[in-house]
């Protein structure tokens, strides 16, 4: 029985390390700026200070960003929170389909009707609706906070460009 | 209106119909081919889809790679690992002289397709195209809802063909 179990944690180890290993990058901080794309909008917290601009490029140890016609080189070591602009298309798509059902749901059946097939058509044209009129907006979401652990900050940093 | 007339415009709708079941074949492809958008990742940190496309000959599509010094170098192609102790990556594509957003690196556009093979520590991060669930979403929702909309109207043709005095 001690054999077994010892065979199946030895197995579990093998099987997960190289997933933990991958979990937790060296600095999580220099994991999100890889993941930054040049040109995007950026927004960086330091120590004492917020600064907004694009992105031009990053080196191991530093990250340089434009804000007009300057460039700010700043250590990662100075960034306390990093936040980029990315595409409100998702969040208006869910909050579409939300208020689709809802009021679809809710006229049918003021009506009479049967709700649920109005409340389903309203999901889908709303997601539709909400997705395509938040398409052209962006806000900004955080990559990356020293103060929040590693799994809250989402590392989502695609953008809009086609 | 006659019988025979009523049969017409039914027999009509229905051709309408199977017409719209002919396009749902390739609304479906477009729709599950899915939307990209560019993105960028630590090489060489794929996600997993990615990962067992870079261990593969046919590699990962990409648009452009980062090298440590901060350059981003243009180049249309496919990367993969060139030996599998993965200490070294292959390029195989078109250099190209410009990336979306980012500064010139100063390599020119060549015409012909180039293999080069980097270190692993020579390439920082990769450009590519991603899934982008969000566009696929809108994509498919609007499908959705315009097949809703022309059965709906559909309907209320045939409804009203059906009941008309």
């Amino acid at each position: 029985m001690r054999r077994m179990a010892t065979t199946i944690g030895l197995g579990m180890l093998l099987l997960f390390a190289p997933v933990a290993c991958r979990a937790a990058p060296a600095d999580p901080r220099a994991d999100a700026i890889e993941r930054v794309l040049p040109g995007q909008p950026i927004r960086l917290q330091t120590t004492d200070s917020t600064l907004e601009g694009r992105f031009v490029t990053n080196r191991s140890d530093s990250l340089l960003l434009a804000r007009a016609a300057e460039r700010v080189v700043l250590p990662y070591s100075d960034i306390q929170r990093i936040e980029v602009r990315t595409s409100a298309r998702s969040r208006g798509m869910v909050v579409g389909m939300i208020l689709g059902g809802l009021g679809l749901g809710a006229v049918a059946a003021a009506q009479g009707t049967t709700p649920f097939l109005a409340a389903a058509s309203g999901v889908f044209f709303g997601g539709f609706l909400g997705g395509l009129l938040a398409g052209g907006s962006t806000r900004w979401t955080r990559v990356f906070d020293v103060h929040a652990p590693a799994h809250e900050a989402s590392a989502d940093t695609t953008t809009k460009r086609h | 209106m006659d019988e025979a007339a009523k049969a017409l415009l039914a027999s009509e709708a229905m051709a309408a119909i199977r017409r719209w079941c002919l396009l749902a074949p390739p609304l479906a492809l477009l729709l599950f081919s899915g939307c990209s958008s560019l993105a960028r990742v630590p090489f060489p940190s794929f996600p997993p889809q990615q990962t067992r496309q870079l261990e593969g000959s046919h590699g990962v599509e990409i648009v452009a790679y980062s090298t440590p010094d901060g350059v981003f170098h243009g180049f249309h192609g496919r990367v993969r690992w060139s030996s599998g102790t993965r200490d070294s990556v292959e390029l195989e594509g078109w250099r190209t002289s410009s990336v979306p957003g980012a500064e010139p690196s100063g390599d020119l556009d060549e015409k012909e397709p180039v293999k080069i093979r980097l270190s692993r520590d020579e390439v920082a991060s990769i450009v590519y195209r991603a899934p982008d669930g969000s566009k696929t979403g809108v994509l498919g929702l609007g499908i959705v809802s315009t097949v809703l909309i022309a059965g709906t109207a559909l309907f209320i043709i045939l409804f009203a063909i059906a009941y008309e005095d």
